[in-house]
C-alpha cells in the first residue's frame, strides 16, 4: 500500500513540479519583491523595505481609484459576458435554416486577437471621424466623444472587451447545452412547458457547472484586463480607465518602481482569490441545491 | 551494393577531418570578433542609419562587431528598465533619452565613461549643454549622439488658398545662408497669438467634419515638445532641486500655457484630438494640416511626402521669451557590460568623430551635439538651400533659445504624469485641477528620491 502511494507521487511529481516552478514560485517572488525597493545609495542593489511599499499605496488617492475602476470594470463586465455568451450559446444551439451562417458571426471575433480588436475599434470610436459616429450622425445622435470622455471611457472598453471576449465563453456554454439530455426537454414539452419555462427550470440549472467555470474564469481574466487600457486610453481621461492592472504595469515598466508594482499586483492577487472564493461557494451551493 | 557507400563513407570522414583540423588550429583560425550588443530605436529611419554608421566602424575596427537589438520609442524605456534591472549582460550600450541620464545612474543603470573620455576632451568635442546633460554627479555617463530643435512648418499652398501671408520663413528654392537665417530667427518669428489666429483662418470643416485643421503639434502631449510653452511664460515643471512640483508644475505661468494649449483642442478647435505622435506628422505630410510644430526630423519624412512647405522659427508668447527644445539620444555603457573598451571605441567613433558623426547626420539629419559637425554645417555652403538650410537655423536655436528638460532622477514619472495631464487638457478636463491634481502625484513620487 506504501508503494502505491509513493508511486502516485512519483507520477505526480511532473506536475508538482510545473506548479511549484510556475504558479508558487512566481507568487513567492512577487510577495517579496513587494517588501523591497532600489537603494538609493548602492545603485544597483536593493533593500528591504516592509510594508512600506503598502503602506504608500494606501496613501495614495490614485490606488483607490484604480481599486474603484477596477471593481466597476468587473462589476458589470462579468455578468454581461456571461450573460449575452449564453444568450449567443442558446442562438447557436438552435438549427434551422442558415444557422451556419450565424455561428460564423458569433465566431469572427475569436479569429481577431485583442491587440487587433483594439486597434480597429479606436479607428471606429475616433470622436472626429470614426465609424460608429457616421453611424449615430445617420439617426441624427450627436458624435460622442467616447475613449476621450472620462464618463464614456470605461463602457466604450467594456464594449470592445465583451465583444471581443463573449464568443470565446459562448463555446463552453454551447458545449454545456450539447450535453443536456434531449429527453428532459421533449419531456417538459409534452408536459406544456414553453419554452422561456424549459430554458429556466430544465437548461439553466443544468448549465451550472459550465456557467461556474466561466464565470471564474472570466472574473480572472477581467480582473487582469489590461491591452485595451494600454492600446486605447493609457488608463485615462483623468484615471478613469486606470485598472489596478495597467497601475501596476505604469509601476514597473514606466517609473522603474518594481516593489510598487508587485504590491499592487499582491494585492490583486487577493483580490482575485477572494471575488473567486465567493463565487465558487455560492454557485457550488446552489449546484447541489 | 556496399561499394558505393564506403566510398561516400570516406569522402564524408576526409571532408570532417578536414574541417576539424581547420577549427581545431592546424590551421590558424581568424580571430572570433567582440560582439556589443546595442539597445536601440527600431522607429523610422533610425536602425537604416545605425547600420551605415555601424559598418564603417566595422570596415575600421574588424576585431569588433556591433549587434542591434532595436525596439519602438516607447518599448525600448520597458525594455530598458527590465533588462537592466535582470543585470543582463547582453547589453553593452544603450541608447538614453537623455533626461533620463540621472534616473539611470542613481539606479546603476550606466558605467561612468570617465576612464575612455577624459573631461578636457569632452569639452572640446560636445557642445556644452549636451555634455552637461549627459553628465551626473561630475561623472560622464552618456555621450550626446545628437541634438535636437523644433521648427514651424507651414503649408504653402493652405496658406494661399485661404489667403493668408504666412511668417518669413525659409522657402524652397531659396538659398539662406547663416546669418540671413539668424536674422529671420531674430526678426520674424511668430507669437503663439499670431498662429492661432492664422489657424482659425486655416481651420476648414464640411459637413460637419474638420477637412483641414489649422495647427498641430509634432509630439502632441509629451514633456519634450510642450513644455516650451511654459518656457516661455518663465514656468519651470520642478523646483531647482529636481524633486519638487507643488508651486512649480502647477504654478500660474504653467496654468496659462496649459490653458493655452486646452484652448487649441476646446475653445478654437483648431487641433485634432486622439491623434497618436507616431501618426501626427501623416496629416501634414498629407495636406491636412496647415500650420505643424515639430521636430527637424520630420524635413527629410516631410521632402519625400512631397507636400509644398516652408521653415519658420518655433514660435513663442507676445508677452514671454523665446524658448525651443533641445536634448535627444546620448549613447551609454552597461554597467554590467564584459565589452566596455570596445563599446566606448564605437562611442567615440558616432559621438565623437567627425567620420561616424557625419555619417549618421547624414543619413539621420538630426541636429548634431558635436562642435566640429555643427561648425563644418554652419561654414559649407551646401547647407544654404533648402531644405538643408533648416540645420542653420537649428544651430542658431541651439545656441541662443534652447531649454534643457528639467533634471530630475524622478524624470520617467514627470513625463508620464505629463502626458497624461496633458491628454485630460486635450480632452476638456479643466487645466488647473489636472495640474493640481498632478503636482501632487509627482511629489509623492519625488519624495522617494528625497530620502
Amino acid at each position: 500500500m506504501r508503494q502505491r502511494v509513493w508511486i502516485a507521487y512519483l507520477l505526480l511529481l511532473p506536475a508538482l513540479i510545473c506548479l511549484a516552478v510556475f504558479r508558487l514560485y512566481p507568487i513567492a517572488a512577487a510577495v517579496f519583491g513587494s517588501l523591497v525597493a532600489d537603494s538609493l545609495t548602492e545603485p544597483g542593489s536593493q533593500v528591504f523595505v516592509g510594508l512600506r511599499n503598502y503602506l504608500q499605496l494606501f496613501a495614495d488617492p490614485i490606488f483607490w481609484q484604480s481599486l474603484w475602476v477596477t471593481i466597476k470594470l468587473n462589476l458589470v463586465i462579468n455578468p454581461l459576458q456571461v450573460i449575452l455568451a449564453t444568450l449567443l450559446a442558446v442562438m447557436a444551439n438552435q438549427r434551422f435554416r442558415g444557422i451556419s451562417f450565424y455561428r460564423l458571426l458569433f465566431f469572427i471575433p475569436l479569429g481577431v486577437s485583442l491587440p487587433i480588436a483594439s486597434i480597429l475599434w479606436r479607428i471606429m470610436l475616433d470622436p472626429n471621424s470614426g465609424l460608429i459616429n457616421s453611424i449615430l450622425n445617420v439617426f441624427g445622435i450627436p458624435s460622442q466623444p467616447f475613449l476621450i470622455n472620462e464618463n464614456q471611457a470605461l463602457w466604450s472598453i467594456i464594449a470592445v472587451a465583451t465583444w471581443k471576449g463573449v464568443s470565446f465563453w459562448m463555446i463552453f456554454i454551447w458545449a454545456g447545452l450539447q450535453n443536456i439530455p434531449r429527453e428532459l426537454l421533449e419531456a417538459a414539452t409534452i408536459d406544456g412547458a414553453d419554452r422561456f419555462r424549459r430554458f429556466l427550470r430544465i437548461t439553466l440549472p443544468l448549465l451550472r457547472r459550465p456557467l461556474l467555470f466561466v464565470l471564474v474564469t472570466d472574473t480572472a481574466v477581467n480582473f487582469l484586463l489590461f491591452v485595451p487600457m494600454f492600446l486605447l486610453t493609457r488608463g485615462g481621461p483623468s484615471y478613469s480607465t486606470n485598472v489596478l492592472m495597467y497601475e501596476a504595469y505604469k509601476s514597473g515598466f514606466i517609473y522603474g518602481d518594481m516593489g510598487r508594482a508587485l504590491a499592487l499586483v499582491v494585492i490583486l492577487l487577493l483580490l482575485v482569490v477572494a471575488t473567486v472564493m465567493v463565487q465558487f461557494r455560492l454557485f457550488s451551493r446552489e449546484a447541489e441545491h | 551494393m556496399n561499394a558505393p557507400f564506403r566510398l561516400s563513407f570516406r569522402r564524408i570522414l576526409a571532408a570532417v577531418l578536414i574541417l576539424t583540423g581547420f577549427s581545431s588550429g592546424s590551421v590558424p583560425a581568424a580571430t572570433a570578433a567582440t560582439v556589443v550588443h546595442w539597445l536601440t530605436l527600431s522607429d523610422g529611419a533610425w536602425p537604416a542609419s545605425v547600420k551605415k554608421v555601424i559598418a564603417a566602424f566595422e570596415a575600421e575596427n574588424p576585431d569588433i562587431k556591433i549587434q542591434l537589438d532595436t525596439y519602438p520609442f516607447r518599448q525600448l524605456f520597458e525594455t530598458i528598465e527590465v533588462r537592466m534591472k535582470s543585470q543582463d549582460k547582453d547589453v553593452d550600450l544603450m541608447s538614453v533619452d537623455v533626461p533620463l541620464v540621472a534616473s539611470y545612474s542613481v539606479r546603476g543603470f550606466l558605467a561612468p565613461l570617465d576612464e575612455y573620455f577624459p573631461q578636457s576632451e569632452i569639452e572640446k568635442t560636445w557642445v556644452q549643454a549636451s555634455w552637461r546633460a549627459g553628465s551626473h554627479t561630475d561623472h560622464f555617463m552618456a555621450a550626446p549622439q545628437n541634438s535636437s530643435t523644433q521648427f514651424m512648418f507651414i503649408n504653402r499652398k493652405l496658406f494661399q488658398q485661404a489667403g493668408i501671408e504666412p511668417p518669413k520663413a525659409l522657402n524652397p528654392a531659396e538659398n539662406l545662408s547663416y546669418d540671413q537665417v539668424s536674422q529671420i530667427a531674430q526678426n520674424d518669428r511668430w507669437t503663439w497669438e499670431q498662429v492661432v489666429d492664422a489657424a482659425k483662418k486655416l481651420t476648414k470643416a464640411q459637413n460637419g467634419k474638420t477637412e483641414i485643421w489649422g495647427f498641430e503639434f509634432d509630439q502632441v502631449g509629451r514633456l519634450y515638445q510642450l513644455q516650451c510653452l511654459g518656457d516661455s511664460l518663465g514656468a519651470s515643471l520642478v523646483g531647482p532641486d529636481g524633486l519638487t512640483a507643488q508651486g512649480y508644475f502647477n504654478s500660474p505661468a504653467s496654468l496659462k500655457a496649459a490653458q493655452w494649449y486646452g484652448d487649441l483642442f476646446n475653445k478654437w478647435k483648431v487641433s485634432p484630438k486622439n491623434v497618436a505622435p507616431d501618426e501626427s506628422p501623416n496629416l501634414f505630410a498629407s495636406g491636412r494640416v496647415a500650420i505643424f510644430v515639430g521636430g527637424e526630423w520630420n524635413v527629410p519624412r516631410f521632402k519625400e511626402a512631397g507636400v509644398d512647405f516652408a521653415i519658420a522659427p518655433f514660435p513663442y508668447f507676445k508677452e514671454g521669451k523665446v524658448a525651443t527644445g533641445t536634448g535627444s539620444w546620448h549613447l551609454g555603457i552597461t554597467k554590467q557590460s564584459q565589452h566596455k573598451a570596445e563599446a566606448a571605441k564605437f562611442i567615440r567613433f558616432i559621438c565623437g568623430n567627425i567620420q561616424g558623426a557625419s555619417i549618421w547626420f547624414d543619413s539621420q539629419g538630426q541636429l548634431p551635439a558635436l562642435l566640429a559637425l555643427l561648425d563644418q554645417i554652419s561654414k559649407d555652403p551646401k547647407y544654404n538651400a533648402f531644405p538643408a538650410n533648416a540645420y542653420l537655423l537649428g544651430v542658431y536655436e541651439a545656441q541662443h533659445t534652447a531649454v534643457p528638460r528639467p533634471l530630475t532622477p524622478g524624470y520617467l514619472q514627470l513625463e508620464d504624469i505629463f502626458a497624461s495631464t496633458y491628454e485630460d487638457i486635450r480632452n476638456g478636463v479643466d487645466p488647473k485641477a489636472s495640474l493640481d491634481g498632478a503636482a501632487q502625484r509627482l511629489d509623492r513620487f519625488l519624495a522617494q528620491f528625497k530620502k
